[in-house]
């Protein structure tokens, strides 16, 4: 700690030696014994990037719907655009100042820009962390107090969400290697064939678990109907099958070419290719995947309780809309130990494998 | 697995072996076949199949045990041609002034979970930065070190919707700002476990002729380990947001704004019309997204020179960005579980072709 402030001290004084380092530059000392300068930027390039400025800060105060205004002699502007404003130069400046190219201001600006947007979409304030924090005090307070008798109640809808974490993981394990094989260029029957799975596997990936859940839900009946876990499985297999379609595939795409080779060179058919040439390699990172698939439904099935598709996640949305705080609490206290052991346990089995 | 390597060719207990010995020992002179002749033996396979065994008794356990009406999956494919019906009716159906608000109602939601999961990776991010250095073995002492693993570990081990039920939706109110507030914090786990992997991992070169030139700590991490890792750590943040936008999905239908909270609206009216149209908006507008993001990744990883020359789809593009991000490729999985349910929802996990070995 107490080094920090001679660093930046040293920092400091550094920087100001390579301001005095420009002037020597300038009158043509190319022999001098200064250390070398990153050349300036290109001054053309800067000049698109004012350009692109002044649009974001024309963008900054067309979404402002604040009517905050700031007076600053002349007249009085508004306050958040302002604000923006003055970052934007700020990074134009610094950009100029440390010679950075300018696609990378340019980069920078649109992050600004971007966030901005985000934030202002949003209503981003930290106001509510010491306006409200009272609202929210008592509830807090409530989870900080787990009603812990609570916990070994409810060891069935575990069971149906550990239950529907296994089954969803075999299944759509499965299903995904299929696809990966189908859509990798390296083990499949033909590139029209793997673009076509490619595009599959990429919407299949696209729609959220929750997404999928509520879909099968809806086609079949919730958990009031019985059929909130088969909803469920469903759901997990879909949300599986993005994950190692896509993990496996990239596998697939960068395993060692001379097995496959050498399989080709012996004559063997596409399936006895695939088998002998590509399992084999793909079998380690495909096995971890499985596991780290497996995790991830843990945790998933509990968003999907919450829809309607059985296991845990039911338990926690009806004390949920009960307001029992503590009861929650204390699930989710088991949630966390439970996926601390599955990390733990599937770590182990990773470590083995690999 | 381990079975092949366990047996050794210069094992002798194997049968096939001994015999070659004592064959060879009988005949003298001339050629002997040794060893080395001999084919392969094939290894047992019995770890394979009790493997092969308690997975099969695993899934019969677990079908029998959630108790559901499987009878009902028979209904399922008339009641998928059904509805799937409904939902292209949906999309296809002419433009009146009211399907137009139901397809501008489906994109300023998603258009909204774009900002709140682009929030929440802003947040994780500029937190991340500074706490995945302070949870490098190599640029904190061991009592940093182990305290910052700790927290981040607890974050990691906590789904994002526990943040949201237990923290920010009480704080700041049901709205969009309670999940970008959740995705953000949550966001930390993952990012600083990426990030201080990636500062381990770094070229200790720079790191040593900086020292040596006499820099500070903090101009060694401005000159030697930034400029190596910066690349990687973006590609990480960009990673993280694809993650965030299929978690904000979930942290609506807890009335956290976004694209989830029209979905379980719409569900729950089963307006199947205008579900069709949302889920196409979410697939269209997630697609763009991690297709730009797959295109800024491999930008910030190669550089500019080969902008024009991209091979092929994302998919090959996203594995080369793992290949050059060396460290993530090891990191994920574990990490990764970390992202929340959904959250990993098949997006890219940087460097996925990398073997996983923790």
């Amino acid at each position: 700690m107490s080094r920090a402030p001679a660093s930046n001290q040293t920092s400091a004084s550094h920087q100001d030696s390579a301001g005095e380092a420009v002037p020597a530059r300038e009158r043509g000392d190319k022999h001098s014994s200064r250390r070398p300068q990153r050349p300036r930027p290109a001054g053309a390039s800067y000049a698109g990037l004012l350009l692109f400025a002044a649009a974001l800060i024309a963008f900054f105060s067309w979404i402002s719907t604040s009517n905050l205004r700031l007076d600053v002699g002349v007249a009085r502007v508004q306050l958040y655009p302002a604000i923006g404003a003055g970052l934007v130069l700020a990074i134009l400046a610094l950009g100029w100042r440390l010679r950075f190219q300018a696609q990378v201001v340019f980069g920078l600006l649109a992050v600004l820009g971007f966030t901005w947007w985000a934030g202002s979409g949003v209503g981003f304030t930290l106001r509510p962390l010491w306006e409200d924090f009272n609202r929210g005090w008592p509830v807090i307070q409530e989870f900080l107090s787990p009603n812990w008798g609570f916990i070994f109640r409810v060891w069935e809808p575990w069971l149906v969400t550990l239950s529907m974490a296994i089954m969803a993981t075999f299944i759509g394990c499965s299903i995904g290697l299929l696809l990966a094989m189908f859509a990798s260029p390296v083990s499949s029957p033909n590139t029209w064939t793997s673009q076509a799975v490619k595009a599959i596997n990429s919407v299949i990936r696209s729609i959220p678990d929750i997404g999928y859940g509520l879909l099968f839900v809806a086609m079949l009946g919730g958990t009031a109907g019985g059929a909130g876990p088969v909803a469920g499985v469903l759901a997990l297999i879909m949300f599986n099958i993005g994950i190692v379609a896509k993990l496996t595939g990239e596998t697939i795409d960068s395993v060692d070419r001379g097995p496959l080779e050498a399989a080709d060179a012996t004559g063997s058919t596409l399936i006895q290719r695939n088998r002998i040439a590509v399992l084999p390699q793909i079998l380690p990172g495909y096995s971890s995947y499985s596991l780290y698939v497996f995790e991830l439904n843990i945790r998933a099935s509990v968003v999907l309780g919450i829809v309607g598709a059985g296991g845990i996640g039911s338990t926690i949305f009806v004390q949920l809309s009960h307001f029992n705080y503590s009861n929650i609490s204390a699930i989710m206290i088991a949630l966390v130990v439970v996926v601390l052991i599955v990390d733990y346990v599937s770590l182990s089995i990773r470590r083995r494998l690999t | 697995m381990s079975d092949k390597s366990s047996r050794r060719p210069g094992e002798e207990s194997s049968p096939q072996y001994q015999n070659l010995e004592r064959g060879s020992a009988g005949s003298g002179t001339g050629f002997a076949p040794d060893r080395l002749d001999a084919r392969p033996v094939k290894p047992s396979k019995l770890g394979y199949n009790i493997g092969l065994l308690i997975a099969g008794i695993l899934f019969i356990g677990a079908v029998s045990a959630t108790g559901a009406s499987w009878g009902r999956l028979a209904q399922l494919p008339a009641n998928m041609v059904d509805y799937f019906g409904l939902m292209a009716r949906g999309v296809f159906q002419p433009l009146t002034p009211e399907t137009q608000q139901s397809w501008l109602s489906a994109i300023e939601h998603m258009l909204e979970s774009v900002q709140i999961a682009w929030v929440g990776t802003v947040l994780g991010a500029l937190f991340s930065l500074p706490m995945g250095f302070l949870a490098a073995r190599t640029m904190t002492p061991l009592p940093v070190y182990v305290v910052v693993r700790f927290i981040l570990s607890v974050i990691r081990a906590v789904p994002e919707i526990i943040f949201a039920i237990a923290i920010m939706l009480p704080i700041f109110g049901l709205g969009p700002l309670a999940g970008a507030m959740a995705l953000g914090v949550s966001s930390i786990g993952t990012l600083s476990k990426l990030i201080s992997e990636a500062v381990e991992s770094v070229d200790r070169g720079p790191l040593e002729s900086a020292r040596a030139a006499g820099a500070t700590e903090v101009q060694v991490i401005r000159w030697a380990v930034l400029p190596q890792v910066m690349p990687e750590v973006i590609a990480i943040w960009l990673y993280r947001f694809e993650v965030n936008i299929r978690a904000s999905a979930i942290l609506g239908v807890l009335g956290a704004g976004g694209i989830g909270s029209l979905l379980s609206s719409l569900f729950g009216a089963r307006a199947w019309d205008r579900i069709g149209i949302t889920i196409l908006v979410i697939i269209v507008v997630t697609i763009a997204v991690d297709q730009i993001s797959a295109w800024v990744r491999h930008r910030v990883i190669h550089g500019p020179k080969r902008r024009g020359s991209r091979p092929g789809p994302p998919g090959a593009d996203d594995s080369s960005a793992g290949h050059d991000g060396g460290p993530v490729p090891s990191t994920q999985p574990g990490t990764g579980a970390g992202s929340g349910a959904a959250a990993g929802a098949g997006t890219t996990v940087p460097g996925a072709s990398g073997t996983m070995n923790l």
